[in-house]
């Protein structure tokens, strides 16, 4: 168990011999079996606990249980109920993103956060964003709940945070003719970045691990269909291999990216970019889906058959929920979460420590790779030296 | 993906609070919250500095009873 009491997470020991890292063993502690607390329960009830447990993240949990249980049931959502959901996934991926380059990277470089009024911002234009287009609260009731968008609210609460990322200088120019054009001057980007150029670590933390470029739907539903003991969702593979998620799958073939990875390859410097190209792309898309937000009712159960899986891109990378529902109650609940992909004993975090040699002091790009996944989650790293073994 | 565990609010003093989750206590900032806390108060932080959001007791208490339950299990779900 790693962190504070409750905060179950992931213990790293990363061994060293000469200054170089030779091995990396990952125990992941989370408490995967936490969805197999939701059988017997209605799925309205199993949706509410959900996103109490993960309320950092509840928008995605929400919208990736929703669409499991909805596919279950064979409920065909209309077109403004998808928009919305769109709209308050984007917008959480923005906080999300907004959050990391905000707090977590100035502590990455030893410094103290400036850009803390414009997150505060930020996230008041878009932390409960929900409020403005569903009244009533409901907005992971399967089927869609009470959609009524009071427009104005949420084109006021977008002009604030979009405001704010200005000013933070979250906001790229992704129609420079290069990355190094995109980037706010000041902004948290360019300073992690310069850093990572300065100390010869842009091009570190390469894995050689696939890049997960869509969910592999029908291939995880087989995987996750047998997968009885929970083996599978705790270290997921795909191909007999593992694979990583996350913004630099997502923006691969954004031209910015690839002039990135042109100069640095697929290692530190890329994952940070993609994650900045990333908020200002989903900021981008929630201008652009907005406007496709109007009033719509729940739609009525169809003809299930009782087994849904629902697919989000989360800011980590691809969330993804199965259920199983009888008899109007949850009968198996399963969760692949991105961590499990990154994190996997041989998954992209373990290779770009043991192939990242010759860049930063073992501990620090230990550090950095966290930062660069998924810096939500507890991790305790470890380093052991191989002599002393 | 992290889980989200409510802490109570112990003091406050300025921008900055001292809470309690399963017996731990941290001090946090609170500049990030566009609203007053009280003691008594539960809440959501982030990186075991930031308090992110004010939760209603009746929902922070219903989590904690529930993943009181979950975490007390044995981690036989631990993988390497």
């Amino acid at each position: 168990m790693s962190g504070a009491a409750g905060q179950r997470g992931i213990d790293i020991v990363v061994t060293v011999d000469g200054g170089s890292i030779v091995d990396v063993s990952i125990a992941n502690h989370r408490p995967l079996g936490l969805a197999s607390h939701l059988i017997g329960m209605e799925p309205s009830e199993a949706l509410r606990q959900i996103t109490k447990l993960f309320s950092i993240c509840q928008l995605v949990q929400g919208t990736a249980g929703c669409m499991a249980i909805e596919e279950a049931l064979g409920i065909d959502l209309a077109p403004s109920h998808k928009a919305a959901r769109e709209l308050l996934v984007y917008g959480e991926t923005v906080m999300e993103h907004a959050t990391c380059a905000l707090l977590s990277w100035p502590a990455l470089l030893g410094q103290m956060p400036t850009g803390l009024p414009a997150l505060r911002l930020i996230r008041s234009g878009l932390a409960d964003l929900w409020r403005a287009v569903y009244p009533d609260g409901d907005w992971m009731r399967p089927g869609g709940g009470r959609l009524a968008p009071d427009i104005a609210a949420v084109d006021s609460r977008l002009a604030m945070a979009g405001r704010a990322m200005e000013e933070a200088g979250l906001r790229l120019s992704l129609d420079a003719g290069g990355w190094r054009g995109s980037l706010a001057t000041n902004g948290p980007t360019t300073t992690l970045l310069e850093m990572l150029e300065t100390e010869a670590w842009a091009g570190c933390g390469i894995s050689n691990i696939p890049l997960m470029r869509d969910s592999g739907g029908s291939m995880l539903e087989q995987h996750l269909a047998s997968d009885h003991d929970g083996a599978y969702a705790a270290r997921p593979e795909w191909q007999g291999a593992a694979r990583e998620t996350g913004p630099l799958a997502r923006r691969l073939l954004e031209p910015l990216v690839q002039d990135m990875i042109a100069e640095h390859g697929l290692g530190l410097a890329s994952r940070f970019f993609s994650q900045a190209v990333d908020t200002t792309r989903c900021f981008e898309e929630m201008l652009h889906v907005a406007p496709r937000v109007s009033e719509a009712e729940m739609q009525p159960i169809g003809n299930g058959d009782g087994t849904g899986l629902g697919m989000v891109e989360a800011a980590r990378g691809w969330l993804v929920h199965r259920v199983e529902i009888a008899h109007g109650v949850i009968r198996r609940y399963q969760v692949v979460a991105p961590t499990e992909w990154n994190f996997h004993p041989r998954g992209t975090f373990a290779r770009g420590l043991i192939e990242g040699r010759g860049g930063p002091p073992p501990q620090r790009l230990a550090e950095l790779m966290v930062a660069a996944l998924d810096p939500c989650v507890p991790c305790q790293v470890t380093m052991e030296n191989h002599s002393s073994k | 993906m992290c889980m989200t565990i409510p802490s109570r609010v112990l003091s406050v003093d300025g921008e900055l609070a001292t809470v309690e989750c399963f017996g731990v206590q941290r001090d946090v900032s609170t500049i990030l919250l566009s609203e007053s806390l009280a003691i008594g108060d539960y809440v959501t932080v982030m990186a075991n500095a930031f308090v992110l959001e004010k939760i209603p007791a009746d929902v922070a208490l219903e989590s904690l009873a529930y993943l009181s339950s979950v975490l007390a299990e044995p981690e036989s779900d631990s993988v390497r």
